[in-house]
């Protein structure tokens, strides 16, 4: 099956819930973990991990890197999660995630894992001010490096805990928009609400294929 | 007639074939992570290669070998690794061929990193 590959870090602050939205998207929905356990290095699921979503417009296009994570990175763990591929649609894309630690003093490791070429997820939750903030300092961070991916998502997570609301959603919406790209409030718990917003990011990642592919051909003429 | 003989990342639309052709609106494109490579044989009609240019796009790092195609127990001979400038243009490089031991058959272009998730080469050239 055609496939495009992304590399995909999810980046926020300690307690977001970067990992239940990464083991939720790769199990479909199986796995959340309902213990907290802090994520103390970058995590990358084996190969056998893959997630892929499978778009319905057509890109033809396919790939397999000559080594697409060896390298990479310095310790991961293998999980065991399930490959979910869809049926039939002529173009995927599939995922290989790194879930950053959050913590602070962690910062300086996840750094390392963006650059222009991935896809970044920021995740902040909506019952943290400070988590918000944190990402907006990453993104700052990153505009001045010019580091900051050009496909990416802005995820509010613990949308479902209403009563302890402290970041309006409008916030997250301008604070998505200033960066261009689109913003989702949602529960991690809910597999159906994490799986359209990463099918959302594959169609985003999808088109910026299509559109480099047009620039490209463009470059000569 | 030269064929590639070996590439990392396969579009219908934009196929591995486009590196041998002059028109530079026609390109290989990487389909997302590092590093992919391609491989070209030295045409039948250059006896020992002198150079080869590359005219690429949307590349920050990109890694020339001498390589084997019939005997692959032999270990690529690195020619040159370079770092390129953001030029959102197409850019030609130059790579001296010509310490290539005689067993080296192909030459093996990788991109290790790009400015985006994905880049594109438009021609390989070997004189």
């Amino acid at each position: 099956m055609a496939s495009l590959r992304c590399k995909c870090v999810l980046v926020g602050g300690p307690r977001v819930g970067k990992t239940a939205l990464a083991q939720v998207f790769q199990s479909g929905g199986g796995l959340f973990p309902s213990n907290y356990s802090m994520t103390s290095a970058v995590e990358l699921p084996g190969v056998d991990a893959l997630r892929t979503v499978v778009l319905e417009d057509g890109s033809g296009a396919s790939s397999t890197p000559a080594s697409p994570v060896a390298g990479q990175v310095p310790e991961h763990k293998v999980k065991t999660p399930l490959e979910k591929a869809l049926e039939l649609p002529s173009a995927s894309v599939q995922f290989f995630l790194y879930d950053t630690p959050g913590q602070p003093y962690l910062r300086e490791l996840a750094r390392e894992y963006v650059d222009a070429t991935c896809v970044l997820i920021f995740v902040y939750d909506v019952t943290s001010i400070d988590s918000f903030e944190w990402i907006r300092e990453w993104a700052e961070l990153l505009s001045a490096d010019n580091a900051l991916p050009a496909v990416g998502m802005v995820v509010a997570n613990k949308a479902d805990k209403s009563d302890l609301r402290a970041v309006d959603a409008d916030l997250g919406l301008h604070f998505a928009k200033s960066l261009r790209y689109p913003f989702f409030e949602l529960a991690a718990p809910d597999a159906s609400a994490v799986d359209a917003a990463f099918k959302h990011l594959a169609e985003a990642y999808a088109s910026h294929y299509q559109d480099f592919v047009s620039a490209t051909r463009a470059l000569a003429s | 007639m030269t064929t590639v003989v070996m590439a990392t990342a396969t579009d219908e639309n934009n196929p591995v074939s486009n590196v041998l052709s002059a028109d530079l609106s026609s390109a290989w494109t990487t389909t997302g992570l590092y590093p992919h490579a391609v491989a070209v044989p030295f045409p039948d009609d250059v006896a020992a290669p002198a150079f080869v240019r590359v005219w690429c796009s949307g590349v920050r790092e990109v890694a020339v070998e001498g390589v084997a195609v019939t005997d692959t127990a032999r270990e690529p001979v690195e020619v040159a690794v370079r770092t390129l400038d953001s030029l959102r243009e197409i850019q030609m490089e130059v790579f001296d061929l010509s310490s290539l031991p005689a067993w080296a058959t192909a030459v093996r272009i990788t991109i290790l990193d790009g400015f985006g998730p994905f880049a594109a080469i438009h021609r390989i050239a070997v004189e």
